[in-house]
């Protein structure tokens, strides 16, 4: 899976000065990329642009394209990026759904919610 | 309790799978949450004391056949300060009560405030007990599980799930707090004075923490999938046979009943 982000800005519902500015990025398929900043200088905001999050859950304002597999990100359901994005919070407690009673149930969390038959959801969680 | 459903090769794993643990404890959530809403309304709408002891037996018996009894009278405990407070008031400032026990100065507690209030306090107890019980004796995954078999969207299964455990959850986030203000020397040991004043740095993190975890909890969740149209697979089924489904409305029956005899001024 590729991501690329062609001439990126990001500002957020209310905020006066964007977040990311033009931003040009891409990610290869098998690579891990480290990003280093400052607190406050939009590593976050970067990781939820670059997963659709922003401005699809977050809201605000995207300039510019993100593309996921060569598909606009905006044009991808808020539920259909989890097919194709993780993303992990720097607080474990938030992670967790809460409604679950051991591990495997909370890693089935996400494939019970996309509807996926017992047998798959079990077959991917193992 | 639970049916596991499994995959052809590898199925749930064994703990994952729940084992019967009992008739009550495997009861269908649904059924004890009928059950308890019975007791809680035959403790109230039933007048005197025939119903809020009759409750408080059922309540009882059902706690030590599923050997909960330790838990419920630890919430009973906690709940002490409350029904000390109840009791008190209706002892000594009860409306219209002329029957004094004993002058104390300008206090005069009486019989019927005394009565009254052990009956308020019996009903309070026999409603914590009805519930407690349901808590103690269900997983809440299984609770949830239940709810959205049974059709319940998947917001409203969350909701339900956040609500239950907002309380242990949110004295889990205040333990790591405190853990964490003492490893840099906050002192919240000692007289009562320092444990008072050891809450006050406490507030703010609990609270301003609880709410900006809502943002990101927000997107953990769309991250996984939350939002995602059609039913959500459950991995186990928590049973429900004749006896759950005989049981329920039996339950429902009875607690239409109470209601229409006590409208209708049958029960006194």
């Amino acid at each position: 899976m590729a991501i690329e982000l062609l001439a990126v800005g990001y500002r957020y519902a209310g905020a006066s000065r964007p977040t990311l500015r033009s931003v040009d990025l891409r990610l290869e398929p098998g690579r891990v990329v480290g990003i280093v900043g400052a607190n406050e200088s939009g590593k976050t905001t970067l990781c939820l642009a670059a997963s659709g999050f922003a401005p699809g859950v977050v809201g605000g304002h995207l300039d510019g394209s993100v593309r996921i597999d060569g598909v606009d990100a905006r044009a991808i359901s808020t539920h259909a990026l989890a097919l194709h994005c993780g993303l992990l919070f720097q607080n474990a407690a938030t992670q967790l759904s809460n409604t679950t009673a051991t591990v495997f149930e909370e890693v089935a969390f996400g494939p019970c919610n996309l509807g996926l038959p017992v047998a798959e959801v079990v077959e991917r969680v193992w | 309790m639970i049916a596991a459903t499994a995959a052809p090769g590898r199925g749930l794993p064994e703990y994952v799978v729940r084992r019967p643990g009992g008739f009550y404890r495997s009861t269908n959530p649904s059924t004890k949450l009928a059950i308890a809403a019975l007791e809680v309304v035959a403790a109230f709408a039933v007048p005197g004391w025939p119903g809020v002891l009759g409750v408080f037996v059922v309540v009882l018996a059902t706690a030590a056949a599923a050997r909960r009894l330790r838990g419920l009278a630890v919430i009973g405990l906690a709940a002490s300060p409350v029904v000390g407070s109840i009791l008190l008031i209706n002892v000594f400032l009860l409306p219209g009560a002329a029957d004094p026990i004993a002058r104390l100065g300008p206090l005069a507690p009486t019989w019927s405030g005394l009565w009254f209030g052990l009956q308020t306090v019996a009903r309070l107890f026999a409603f914590s007990a009805a519930i407690a019980l349901v808590y103690l004796t269900t997983p809440i995954d299984d609770l949830l599980a239940d709810l959205a078999r049974r059709g319940l969207g998947r917001r409203a299964v969350f909701v339900v799930g956040a609500a239950v455990q907002l309380v242990p959850r949110t004295i889990e986030r205040a333990s790591e707090i405190v853990d964490a203000q003492r490893a840099r020397g906050l002192d919240t040991e000692g007289r009562f004075w320092r444990r008072v004043r050891g809450i006050v740095p406490l507030a703010a993190p609990v609270v301003f923490g609880a709410l900006t975890e809502v943002e990101e909890r927000t997107m953990a969740l769309e991250a996984r999938a939350f939002s995602a149209p059609g039913r959500q697979t459950l991995l186990r089924v928590p049973r429900d046979g004749v006896v759950d489904r005989v049981l329920r409305w039996a339950a429902v029956l009875g607690l239409v009943a109470i209601i229409g005899l006590r409208a209708a001024g049958r029960l006194g």
